[in-house]
């Protein structure tokens, strides 16, 4: 059956909308009711969302990772971003460090899988999904110290897991191909630092370029297509030139914030456009997910959900005690890092390109145990961001 | 190859940017953005990714929707006693004007068959709303005039269809590709009635429901959900069953004005969303008009260049003439209709299909190419005629 696109949003927007007055009732987060929207109006139940729809995941997604970069970057204000840097930089080298190292290290000697395939697991781990994360913060406005780190934490740690990943793959393509040697590692140490670095840089010269041509902006209408044309610039060179998406659009929001005085208006501009870009969203990663695959799961799965989280509790408790972050960031903030999504099936592909032998395992691992942090990840963020007092009333 | 995301970037910039600097010669934002189209487009600099052009037509459906539902508000009951009778005399008056006169030119002059003239004079009275509603929006244009002209280009789409069907059923009888008169005229005539009123019909029911829940909204951020979703499903209903989705989305629009006592909010919150879309779909225009063809307007297309205008001013000077409009709204309100965009291609599209080989494509290859001139001097006429009209409050 071919369901007209435009048919298929209407339906999707409709449905999410009374979703979100049901969801609301029973206290859940509402991504994660777009997202058993998806499952249900998507291919293996009631089959009405449309393919061109599901073939633009990709885009959507990408914009809409931009979308939250940006507004992540809005945070870090200099004064501000002095007072929580420290915390921020130490938490997020030490989760996903932490999550590298306990993955692996549980798969090679517990599982007894070969190093290199566990060191891939590990570094795969170390992924996080900030859009989830964001939307919850935003549903309960939750406002406070450990909202910010938490923050800062899951905008970053894009730049560590993506370092991580390449290091680990080099170092696996060495261990299973007898391929370079510590050339190679060299190499692809050299290319994740490159690639930061880039997306720092190019961050900044477009929020250089976006404030001082702001003034040429005059109407509602300029500013919104103003702020949305440059962070869709930032996104597509991220893109062209293999940079991290997050990064590149979080320090444009940084830049744009620390340069212009009345940056709320531009950041304000966005807020009609994103609410239908989130549900959307939410709505297509719903329709994504692989019910099927959860029978795949097995113990490798089993033993990647929870080795995971130990490691993301771990290590962001380390981090938060040599940041001498306060007691609540110490207890928390490991658990506001649990959802994993299209980062981690990304860079799930990538492996399985490299290793054509165990890609399947891969993908299969990664695709179910997505699922189930997708749909537990928010409430358990929900419930970190609670216990950490920054929810303050209930809505 | 430029990536999606990309693509998007630059036209929306540069889109932006070049808006300025039209608007510093006068001319609107749309045209601008069909200019910078036209010069990102596949003739010139290739800038627009494949995949962005590909999507034209969802694009430009979704743009229509929206165009078609901001339409709709125009028509309360209470506006509608004012200016309903001048709206529909001078709609009809246009359609008529540019049909006859087209027609007779194409027909008398030129010698062209009957059944090509009267097919290209059914497609001379298509207006472009999009461009109507965009330069009105830009030049915060106010008044009866405003309202007069926007509820023209609204409805003159209903007579346009109509006229369309009557028009080629009577070709196809007249070339002979069909049976007799009776044969064809009949079902394509009725069918035209019923794209028209199950377009109507559709977005009745819709915005029942819409001013039904209504009540139930309570922050922005449902309320832009909620109307995005229903004129996405009325658009996506439309093109199903083959309805006009201009029609049925003024209606759904007409109808959430009537019905609801807080209408307003449900228009008002769409501003903060549409401007990305409507600029695109303009651009988007741009990058499709085959440019090309350009040095390939034949005789025929200048005729029609020349006698669609004047056509359609004298017929709308005529229904406001009869209706007892105000002195500028019949001076001016002609000059309004000038742009032509993607609908005239749509019906030159479904002539093609209906006529013989030779007929059908010289009809198509001229509207592509008078269309690009419409579409290029459309705007700069629309901004002329409201500020002779004295309706054009501080731009900017």
């Amino acid at each position: 059956m071919h369901i007209d696109p435009i048919l298929s949003l209407g339906i999707i927007f409709i449905s999410g909308f009374l979703i979100l007055r049901f969801i609301n009732k029973v206290r859940l987060p509402a991504i994660t009711g777009d997202l058993i929207l998806g499952i249900i109006i998507g291919e293996e139940f009631l089959n009405l969302v449309s393919r061109h729809l599901l073939s633009a995941s990709g885009v959507i997604s990408n914009i809409v990772l931009g979308l939250i970069a940006f507004s992540i970057g809005r945070n870090f204000l200099v004064d501000r971003f002095r007072k929580i840097g420290k915390n921020v930089f130490l938490i997020s080298i030490f989760e996903a460090l932490g999550t590298w190292i306990v993955v692996t290290v549980a798969f090679h000697f517990l599982l007894k899988q070969p190093f290199y395939l566990s060191l891939i697991f590990g570094a795969i781990a170390s992924a996080t999904a900030p859009a989830a994360t964001v939307m919850v913060i935003r549903e309960y406005r939750a406002q406070g110290l450990f909202t910010n780190v938490l923050l800062g934490v899951v905008a970053i740690d894009d730049a560590w897991c993506l370092m991580i990943f390449s290091l680990s793959l080099a170092l696996a393509r060495t261990l299973a191909l007898h391929l370079g040697g510590t050339l190679l590692l060299f190499e692809a140490l050299l290319k994740g630092i490159l690639e930061i670095f880039g997306a720092i840089g190019v961050g900044i010269a477009l929020g250089f370029i976006f404030s001082g041509l702001s003034t040429l902006v005059r109407t509602q209408a300029g500013l919104t297509l103003y702020t949305l044309g440059f962070l869709l610039l930032s996104i597509g060179i991220a893109l062209h030139l293999h940079l991290s998406i997050l990064l590149t659009a979080m320090v444009l929001g940084a830049t744009v914030v620390n340069l212009l005085k009345e940056e709320e208006r531009f950041f304000a501009s966005l807020k009609s456009i994103e609410y239908p870009l989130y549900l959307l969203f939410f709505v297509l990663a719903g329709a994504n997910l692989e019910l099927v695959s959860l029978k795949h799961v097995g113990i490798l799965g089993a033993f990647y959900l929870v080795t995971r989280v130990v490691g993301k509790i771990i290590g962001a408790r380390i981090g938060a005690i040599i940041s001498r972050s306060p007691k609540n960031i110490q207890h928390y903030i490991g658990f506001g890092l649990i959802p994993q999504a299209g980062v981690a099936l990304g860079v799930a592909l990538i492996a399985k390109a490299n290793f054509q032998r165990v890609g399947g395992l891969i993908m299969d691992t990664i695709i179910g145990t997505t699922v189930v942090y997708e749909l537990v990840g928010p409430i358990v963020t929900k419930w970190a961001l609670s216990r950490a007092g920054d929810i303050k009333k209930k809505i | 190859m430029l990536n999606v995301i990309l693509s998007l970037g630059l036209i929306i910039i540069i889109g932006l940017l070049s808006s300025r600097i039209f608007n510093k010669i006068k001319l609107p934002s749309v045209t601008a953005y069909i200019v910078c189209g036209i010069l990102m487009g596949p003739y010139i600099l290739n800038l627009i990714s494949k995949n962005v052009l590909n999507a034209s037509g969802l694009v430009s459906n979704i743009a229509l929707s929206f165009i078609a539902f901001s339409l709709g508000q125009n028509f309360t009951l209470y506006r509608l006693r004012r200016i309903g009778k001048s709206v529909f005399a001078i709609s009809i008056g246009e359609v008529l004007g540019a049909f006859i006169i087209v027609t007779l030119s194409v027909w008398l002059l030129l010698g062209k068959p009957f059944y090509v003239a009267i097919v290209i004079g059914a497609i001379a009275p298509a207006t472009a709303p999009a461009a109507v509603v965009m330069i009105t929006r830009e030049y915060r244009a106010k008044g009866t005039f405003t309202d007069t002209l926007l509820g023209v280009v609204a409805i003159d789409d209903a007579w346009g269809i109509i006229l369309f069907a009557f028009s080629l059923a009577l070709a196809k009888t007249v070339a002979g590709t069909h049976g007799g008169v009776f044969a064809t005229l009949f079902p394509d005539l009725l069918h035209g009635f019923m794209e028209v009123f199950g377009s109507l019909f559709l977005g009745f029911i819709l915005g029942g429901i819409f001013s039904y829940f209504f009540r139930f909204l309570k922050t922005p951020a449902h309320l832009l959900i909620y109307v995005i979703g229903f004129i996405l499903l009325t658009g996506g209903l439309s093109i199903e069953f083959n309805l006009s989705v201009l029609l049925s989305n003024m209606m759904l629009g007409a109808t959430v004005a009537n019905l609801s006592k807080t209408e307003n909010r449900a228009f008002e919150i769409l501003k903060g969303f549409d401007p990305p879309i409507y600029l695109l779909f303009f651009v988007l225009a741009g990058a499709n008009l085959e440019i090309a063809n350009l040095t390939e307007l034949g005789l025929t297309g200048i005729i029609y260049v020349l006698t669609r205008l004047p056509g359609e001013m004298l017929g709308a000077f005529l229904g406001a003439l009869v209706s007892k409009a105000e002195k500028r709204i019949k001076k001016y309100i002609g000059l309004g209709l000038a742009p032509q965009a993607g609908v005239a291609i749509g019906l030159a599209l479904l002539a093609k299909a209906y006529l013989p080989k030779d007929a059908g494509e010289m009809i198509l290859s001229t509207i592509i190419v008078t269309t690009v001139i419409y579409e290029l001097i459309g705007p700069p006429l629309v901004r002329i005629a409201l500020e002779r009209a004295g309706e054009i409050g501080s731009s900017d």
